[in-house]
Formats: structure tokens, sequence, C-alpha cells
């Protein structure tokens, strides 16, 4: 057996373990740590699948904003209480499972190895503005979906607005933080911006970028920065909304200079495509921070 | 040149940017965003009528590359709907803020007009991914409708809700996942290469029921009265009226494209919606509260849609997918009606108890009124668009020799007709019943959003033929 079978043999099996630690712990910090690690060895399944977009993606908002969240979420609802289903239930949802997982496993096992949509793609990519054909498909072919997907997570900050979960206002967490955010957060902005700026020809992009950010972010929130401060949350809540605007304002740009609603007028795509790509950067990693820190009035400690 | 197709999907998030952004000019903002979006539905029928339909590509680049936009009269018909009821429901949160606690300025309006982008944009889609897009916005917009009271029930409603919302949000993507591994792209017209293979079959299976999930399909409603019950009442309106809608919508759509090969799925839609229509009016029966009566017999009504859309047949040679269409249109007239119309019973009572319905000291008001011409509507008593719909059904039905369903429809009607009365009864009273010095309830604007609805459901009776003229209008 070659080593990379014998490494991938042990993602596969890492990734069940570690979902089912997720599941069984009794200990809320412990399930979400073990989702954490979960969602790091599911992103190095998709690099070794050779997806470093979705790996991406996957590390920074998969495992590492959601884990935050889902962090801050377990300190406010106490101890776990286990409540065991009922052994009826319990059954009814093992069989539910395994049939739906033996239709699944029998229907991708078999499914085409050759996909017909990637080759659609190569043969319109130069005519893309851009050479990575996940940027392509993403903010060109099918910019709508994106445009729609920025929705989705502005309707989640509606929710944190409009439900006001008390703030977070993190306890002092020791003399190395301030030293370590100094260091992590303008590397992370430069991270940033690479990501972005490569997102053209290469692995990267918005939400890569934007979850490196909003890292930075949490670094700073963490480091002391107060986010309670009326004006920041203001100009940061702006920044968030503001990449939706953004994204909707240009396609009806677009559509009154080409005719067609998110249609880049020639030879211009690529600048189009960053202009809005930078904006989704700033608003995703805007958004990040304030699901993160919340809106409430009374603050937790 | 900005169409009104274009503007019906970009408009509303735009606008909830702005509320958002500007809590104090939220209902201003947003009454108009929702007065000019009724307007472009308005438009864009009257441009499909004289036309055609139409389809746009997104960005120039034509499906399955890109995405595509389709406007039909189907997809137009629910965009009227939306606007209509929308335009009701906004005008009824306009006349008080959302009631409870002094939530947010405005909390309302950004979640409402998300939610209708999402519906625009959903009605307009051609394409299964951006179909489960719209439905994740829906999702999530709809679940801070039913919190957005903040009682604990409302939360702990808006939780049940999203969890299952979120378990019908993965079978439809695992769905789609393996549509597209099997014909290498997701917009609808895949659909009749899909029927033909068992992969296909099972990537549409794991998405019809997702949709079922979503549509609060009996056996899979589990979550959908708690909700509905205890959402403001515009919210209830909205959710139960609309929401709901939109993955019968998709069903509809998916039966539309995948013609005869799909008939298994539509036999097992006609089953489920027979036993929902059951359960949800057994259950009507039994409610001790007025708004969960309304929300059980959404779930009576949401079987008796599905039960069309299953027995329809092939639309290829059989019209009778249109009754399921016009039956969702004079559903969610009459229910968003009866919603609001139990929201201000309730107000004025100061509970919703049925048992308590009828005391002597007050008159029953203009929400009683409107509450029982929806009844009539739901029931499907002529002239409503209830009975349009009914009557269409049955008719192809007979025609087609189906006693069964027949007989199903038909005891469907007399149990809503049952559980109904238990509050239309109540709203009749008078003479003996009310003291001589009874109070008349006040005027508000609630009673005339609730009004215009349950009138509309009326007048879409006798102006019927406009909506099946506009369903006539198809891509091919």
């Amino acid at each position: 057996m070659s080593p990379v079978v014998l490494f991938d043999a042990a993602l596969a099996l890492g990734v069940l373990g570690c979902a089912a630690l997720a599941l069984t712990l009794r200990d809320r910090t412990g399930t979400v740590a073990a989702f954490m690690l979960t969602g790091l060895l599911v992103a190095l399944s998709w690099l070794r699948l050779g997806a470093p977009d979705v790996a991406l993606a996957e590390a920074a908002i998969g495992a590492g904003l959601t884990g935050a969240l889902f962090l801050r979420g377990a300190r406010r609802l106490g101890p776990l209480r286990a409540r065991p289903p009922a052994p009826a239930q319990a059954a009814a949802a093992a069989l539910g499972a395994a049939v739906l997982s033996a239709a699944l496993l029998w229907a991708f096992a078999t499914a085409p190895a050759e996909s017909l949509y990637p080759p659609r793609v190569a043969a319109a990519l130069e005519d893309s503005g851009v050479s990575n054909p996940v940027t392509a498909v993403l903010l060109n072919f099918r910019a709508w979906d994106t445009l729609l997907e920025i929705a989705v997570l502005v309707v989640a900050l509606l929710l944190v607005m409009t439900l006001s979960p008390p703030r977070v206002i993190p306890d002092k967490l020791g003399a190395l933080v301030q030293p370590f955010a100094r260091i992590v957060v303008p590397v992370a902005v430069l991270v940033a911006g690479h990501l972005l700026w490569q997102g053209a020809e290469a692995p990267g992009g918005a939400f890569q970028a934007g979850a490196v950010l909003a890292g930075a972010g949490l670094a700073l929130v963490l480091g002391g920065v107060r986010v309670d401060r009326r004006v920041l949350r203001r100009a940061l809540t702006a920044l968030a909304l503001a990449g939706l605007a953004v994204f909707t304002l240009a396609a009806l740009a677009s559509q009154a200079v080409t005719g067609a609603l998110l249609g880049y007028p020639d030879g211009q795509a690529k600048a189009w495509i960053i202009a809005i790509e930078g904006a989704l950067t700033l608003s995703i990693a805007a958004t990040l921070c304030l699901l993160f820190t919340g809106y409430g009035r009374r603050s937790a400690r | 040149m900005v169409t009104e197709t274009s503007l019906l999907v970009t408009l509303p998030f735009l606008a909830a940017l702005a509320a958002a952004a500007a809590p104090r000019a939220a209902a201003t903002l947003g009454m108009a965003a929702t007065l000019a979006n009724a307007g472009f539905a308005a438009l864009l029928a009257r441009a499909l009528l004289a036309d055609g339909a139409r389809e746009t590509s997104l960005g120039g680049w034509e499906a399955p590359l890109g995405i595509t936009l389709r406007a039909d009269g189907l997809a137009a018909l629910m965009i009227g709907m939306t606007a209509l009821v929308g335009s009701a429901v906004a005008l009824q949160a306009m006349g008080r803020p959302a009631p409870g606690r002094p939530a947010p300025a405005g909390g309302f309006w950004p979640l409402w007009l998300a939610t209708l982008g999402a519906m625009n944009a959903l009605f307009l889609s051609d394409d299964l991914f951006n179909l489960y897009v719209t439905f994740e916005i829906l999702g999530l917009s709809a679940v801070g409708l039913t919190a957005l009271t903040g009682s604990r029930r409302a939360l702990r409603a808006a939780f049940d809700y999203l969890s299952a919302g979120l378990a019908g949000s993965l079978l439809l993507l695992l769905g789609v996942a393996l549509a597209y591994a099997e014909a290498g792209r997701v917009d609808l017209a895949a659909v009749p290469a899909l029927v033909e293979t068992m992969r296909g079959r099972i990537a549409l299976a794991l998405v019809l029921a997702g949709l079922a999930v979503k549509a609060a399909l009996f056996p899979l409603h589990f979550w959908m009265p708690a909700a509905h019950a205890n959402a403001a009442p515009p919210a209830s309106a909205l959710l139960s009226a609309l929401v709901v809608k939109t993955a019968l919508y998709v069903a509809l759509r998916l039966s539309l494209e995948g013609g005869a090969g799909i008939a298994p799925a539509r036999a097992a839609l006609a089953v489920a919606g027979s036993g929902a229509m059951l359960w949800g009016a057994w259950n009507a029966l039994r409610a001790e509260r007025l708004k969960l009566l309304v929300a059980h017999s959404t779930v009576a009504q949401i079987g008796l849609i599905a039960l069309a859309l299953g027995v329809a047949g092939n639309p290829a040679d059989s019209t009778l997918w249109q009754a399921a269409a016009l039956l969702m249109l004079s559903h969610a007239l009459a229910k968003a009606a009866m919603f609001l119309a139990a929201g201000r019973i309730a107000e004025e009572l100061g509970h919703d108890r049925i048992s308590g319905l009828n005391r002597t000291e007050l008159r029953p008001g203009a929400a009683e009124f409107a509450f029982a011409i929806a009844a009539v509507s739901l029931i499907g008593l002529p002239p409503t668009a209830g009975f349009v719909g009914k009557w269409v059904l049955i008719e192809g039905l007979i025609a087609r020799e189906a006693w069964i369903w027949v007989a199903l429809v038909m005891t469907g009607t007399v149990l809503s007709a049952a559980y109904l009365s238990r509050v239309v009864s109540r709203c009749l009273r008078g003479g003996p019943h009310v003291a001589p010095g009874a109070r008349r309830p006040a005027w508000h604007m609630g009673d005339v959003a609730a009004l215009g609805l349950a009138v509309g459901a009326l007048a879409l009776g006798l102006a019927s033929a406009l909506p099946f003229a506009l369903l006539e209008t198809t891509l091919t």
C-alpha cells in the first residue's frame, strides 16, 4: 500500500472519528473542539480531492469562524443535559440514515466520472476576465448565486440584529494576547489582500480573504479592542451591509451598460470582478465579526 | 435597459439594506418598496399577457453554463400573489409597530423585504442550485419573522423551524449535488434526463423530500403549527400564506418539467396530500386556540394543494395543474386574511381561546367579518377563488372517473367546513348573546388589510379568467 493511500485512509477515519466525538462528547467545549478538528480534516480532504478553494473556505469559515460562533453560544447555554432518544426513535433514525447512506454511496460511487460542466467552463474561461475557473464561475458565470449567497449572510446579520443576543466582552486572556494580535493582525491583512488579488488566477477570492480578515478582527476583539463603541459598531454595520448593496447596484449598472443583468462590459470583466470582490471581502469580514460580537444592549463575559 | 424582471429581484434587497441601515425610516422605505414591487409585478403580468413568456440569461451566459431567469405565466402569477398579500400585510404592519417587546425599531421590515426578494428570485429561477440558495435566504428570514415577538414560545418555535428548515435544505442540497454528478448541469432543463436513470430519480426524490419538509407536507409538518401560531400576526400571515407555497411551487415546476417520467413522485405527493388533509383537519377540529386552528388548517390546505399537484397527471396532456396553481393563489389570499383577522380578534378580546370567542360585552367587528369571508373561500363555496380552484380540480377528476380522489377532496371540504364553523358560528353571534350596551371594536389598519385580502379572495373567484389566461402563458 502506498503512503498516499495510507494517508487518505487515515484522513477518512479521522474525519469519521472526530465527527463521532463531536456527537458523543458530554462537554460543550469538547464537542466544539471536535467539530473544529473535523472541519480541519475535511479541509485537508478537499485539498486531497484537488479543490484548494473549497479547502481554504472550509478551514477559515467551516472550522474557524463557525467554531468561534459555537464556542460563543456554548458559553451562554450552560452545561449539556443529555436526553437519550427513545429506542424506537433511535432505531427509526438509524434505519433512515442507513438507507439514505446506502443509496447515496451507491449513487455517488456509480456516478459518471467525467462531469460535463468543467469543459463548458473551460471553453468560456477566456471571456470571463479571470483565469481561475472557480472565480469565473462564482463571479461571472453564476454570479447571481453568489449575490444571493451574500444576501444569506446579510439575513444572518439581520437575525442577530433583531434577536440581539448579549454582546461579548471577552475576559482578559493574559499578557501575550496583545503582542500576538500585533503580529497576527498585520499579517492577516496582508494575507487577505493577497488571497483577494490572487483569486483571479489561483485559489483564493472574496470569501477566503474575508474570513481571514475576520480572523484578524476577532484577534483584535480578544486583544481588548472594544467593539461596543457606537461609532465603531455603526461603521462595521454599514460596511457589512455595503457588500450586497455594491453587488446589487453593480448588477443593475451592468444591465444599464450591456443590457444583461450581471453582464460585464467586454474587456472590463476583471476590473468589475475585482471591484465587487474587494467590497465583498470587507463586507464579509465585517459581517463575520459582527456575528461574533453581537448587538445586544446587555453584555456577557 | 433595466427590466421589471431585474427590478423585482434586486429592489427588495436594496430596500432591505436601506431599512436595516436606517431603522427610523424602515416603515416608510418598506412600504414604498412593497408598493413599487407590486407595481413591477403588475407590469410583468401585463407584459407577459401581451408578448408571451420570456427568458433572460444572467450575465449573457446561457444555461447550463450560466443561470436563466424564466418569466412565464405561472411565475408571474406567484409574484403577483406575493405582491398582493405582501402589500396587505405591510399595510397592517405599518398601522402599528410589531406587537410584543419594544423590538429594535423596524425589525420586521428588513426581514420582510429580504423574504420578498428571495421569493421573487425563487419564482423566476430556472436552476436547481439557484433555487437552493433562494431557499437559504427564505429559511433564515422566515425564522427571523417567527422569532420577531421575542416571546419564549416564539423563540422555541423559531428554533424548531430552523432545525427542520436546515434538515430540508440539506436533503435539497444532497439532491442537487447528486443531480449535478449525474447530469453535469443543474438547470431545470436537466430534469427530463434525470427521470431516465436511477441515480437521477434518487436525486429528484431527495429534492422532493427536502421540499416536503419546507412545505410542511404531512408527515413532515411537525414544526409548522407551533411556528405559525406563535409568530406575530403579520409574520404568521406571510409564513402561512406565502413562504410554504414556495416549496409547493418548486414541486409544481419539477412536475411540469418532468412530464410523464415523474409520475411516481406525483403519486407520492397525492398520497401525502390526502394524509395531510385529514390529519390537519382532525387537529384543527381539536385545537383550542384560534391561531393554532388556523395553522392546522394550513397543514390541511397544503395537503389539498399537494393532492391537486399529485393527481394533475402529465402536464403535457392535462391542464389540471392549473387548478393547483389557483388553489395556491386562493389559499394565500384567504389564509393571510385569516391570520390578520385572527390577530385582530385576539387583540380585541385579549386572548385567542376559541371557547371564549363569544363574549357578551363585545360586538363582532370587521375582523370577524373578514375571517368569515376567508373561511368561505377556504371551504370552497362560490363565488370565491377557492371555489373555482376546487371546481376545476373536481371537474377534471370526474372526467377521469377518479372517484376515490373526488371522495377525498369532498371529505376534506366537509372537514374544513366543520372546523372553520367552530369559529365562524361564534363570529355570527348576535341577538340574545350580545348585551344591549356592547362595545364595538375600533377600526384598525389590520381590519382594512384583512378585509381587503378576504374581499380579494372573493373577487378573484369572479375574475378567475385573468389567472387562467396568465397560466396559459408558457415558454413552449
